[in-house]
């Protein structure tokens, strides 16, 4: 398999069949990402694919020498991400759909309809946490990224992405307890107890 | 659903090792377990085919130009690339132009060879030229490689600049080798003396350089110097045949030079024509 590098340079040739691969291999990660950034499953679909652009057509000014694709990648999608919360369109247009109405486990009715709920209450706790910390908890627990790496993409210091981190899961926490998911409930519910 | 739970709780035990117990002192290892365990419960759905689709679709619209040599060569200015060319002019080929005419022309005023300054002149202008060609075509010597691989000119581009270059610095020796022969022997007479050294220039540079372009290998240059060394046999050997020149009447000396530019026009055309597949100068 071609590595992220060697696409890159094929890209660079003029290569579609390279543009396809990459694009295939990082589009759903992106998505992911950008979904739990923004929570709106359709505006998420438009800026995966701005990402995308915005990643072909500066792929001349990539080099290898200065780090790998997949941390370039992701700081177009973060700062992408972060010039979509700066547009005064996102207030406006911000509709109350959310991953909740995404989710895929259909086992019953009963289960589907309390994952819903419990899905909900913490994506709005995810997104009640400002942007900076939001940016930390996403890639920290969703894309198993390490605290430097998280500060390379989010072009910030080691230590700060720590304490956003941990000021995140402080706020997360509070939220969580104020909407009604403490911990002995939710070991009851997972536990079946 | 179990397994997926239990998954879930590895992850964030997995999660939490990996962290300083400085970033979840606030917390019980309960509590933190929980909260990752919620948050990793949370999936998305993936966007379907058609969507990863148009987006390669909308991509391929921003694929990066593959770099066209010759829409770069328009962008530079003609005085860049000459400027260019005459630092990669071979000094060589300028010096033995140059000591060609010096030798011929001290040959010729101490009365050793040539016989007449007409004869020399004749002789000596299409040289440089000739020398110079086979230079022109063996365009992937160091330093033009140095110059073509920069992109900022093309062979063909290079090729015709210094065939110009090599025309006027031939010119510029002759000229000088005719005003030098004309200080030492009163007696000449300028016009003479440019025909002597613009008709077998003009001819012999027009048929040299149509050789080139249809031989297209090195061995042109031994074949053009053998013709041109019989050529100046003959002209040293018969004083009949370089008085027949110089008493040429002077519609057939401007046939001759109208004949000369044609051919050097034909020839440019020529190596326009090929540069489509980029074969006259390889």
């Amino acid at each position: 398999m071609l590595s992220d590098e060697e696409l890159v340079v094929e890209i660079k040739n003029g290569s579609e069949a390279a543009l396809e691969m990459i694009v295939k291999r990082y589009y759903n990660q992106i998505f992911c990402y950008v979904v739990r950034r923004i929570k709106d499953h359709h505006y998420a679909l438009d800026i995966t694919q701005e990402v995308f652009i915005k990643v072909i057509s500066g792929i001349n000014s990539f080099s290898s020498e200065k780090g790998k694709f997949s941390s370039w990648i992701f700081k177009i999608a973060i700062n992408t991400c972060r010039n979509y919360f700066k547009c005064g369109m996102y207030k406006s247009t911000m509709r109350e759909i959310s991953i909740c109405d995404e989710i895929q486990c259909t086992s019953n009715v009963i289960s589907l309809l309390e994952k819903k709920e419990d899905q909900r209450v913490i994506l709005n706790a995810i997104n009640e946490l400002p942007d900076f910390q939001k940016e930390v908890i996403i890639l920290k627990f969703y894309f198993d990224k390490k605290f430097i790496e998280i500060a390379e993409l989010t072009e910030s210091n080691e230590s700060t992405v720590k304490s956003r981190f941990r000021q995140g899961l402080c706020k997360l926490k509070v939220i969580l307890e104020r909407e009604g998911l403490k911990s002995d409930e939710y070991n009851k519910k997972t536990t079946g107890t | 659903m179990n397994i997926i739970k239990k998954q879930q709780e590895h992850d964030a035990i997995d999660c939490l090792e990996g962290m300083e117990e400085e970033l979840y002192k606030d917390f019980s290892y309960e509590e933190l377990r929980n909260i990752i365990c919620r948050l990793k419960e949370s999936s998305v759905k993936y966007p379907d085919e058609q969507q990863l689709e148009n987006t390669i679709t909308a991509c391929k619209a921003y694929m990066p130009k593959v770099i066209n040599i010759k829409n770069i060569t328009k962008d530079v200015k003609l005085f860049d690339k000459l400027k260019l060319i005459l630092t990669y002019c071979n000094k060589i080929y300028i010096l033995v132009s140059v000591l060609i005419y010096v030798i011929g022309f001290y040959l010729t005023t101490s009365g050793y060879f040539f016989g007449s300054p007409y004869r020399a002149a004749m002789i000596l202008s299409p040289i440089p030229f000739i020398i110079g060609l086979s230079a022109v075509f063996k365009s992937r010597s160091a330093g033009m490689e140095e110059l073509e691989m920069s992109f900022k000119i093309n062979s063909i581009e290079l090729g015709l600049i210094r065939l110009v270059l090599m025309c006027i610095f031939n010119n510029i020796l002759s000229l000088i080798l005719s005003i030098a022969f004309l200080y030492t022997d009163k007696s000449l007479e300028l016009s003479k003396m440019m025909i002597c050294w613009c008709l077998p220039f003009v001819t012999i540079s027009g048929i040299s350089l149509f050789i080139a372009i249809k031989i297209k290998n090195y061995n042109f240059t031994q074949f053009i110097i053998t013709l041109w060394s019989i050529f100046s046999f003959i002209i040293i050997s018969s004083e009949k045949i370089s008085n027949w020149i110089l008493n040429l009447n002077a519609l057939v000396i401007a046939g001759i030079g109208v004949a000369g530019g044609m051919l050097w026009v034909y020839n440019i055309i020529l190596i326009y024509t090929r540069s489509v597949a980029n074969e006259a100068f390889d």
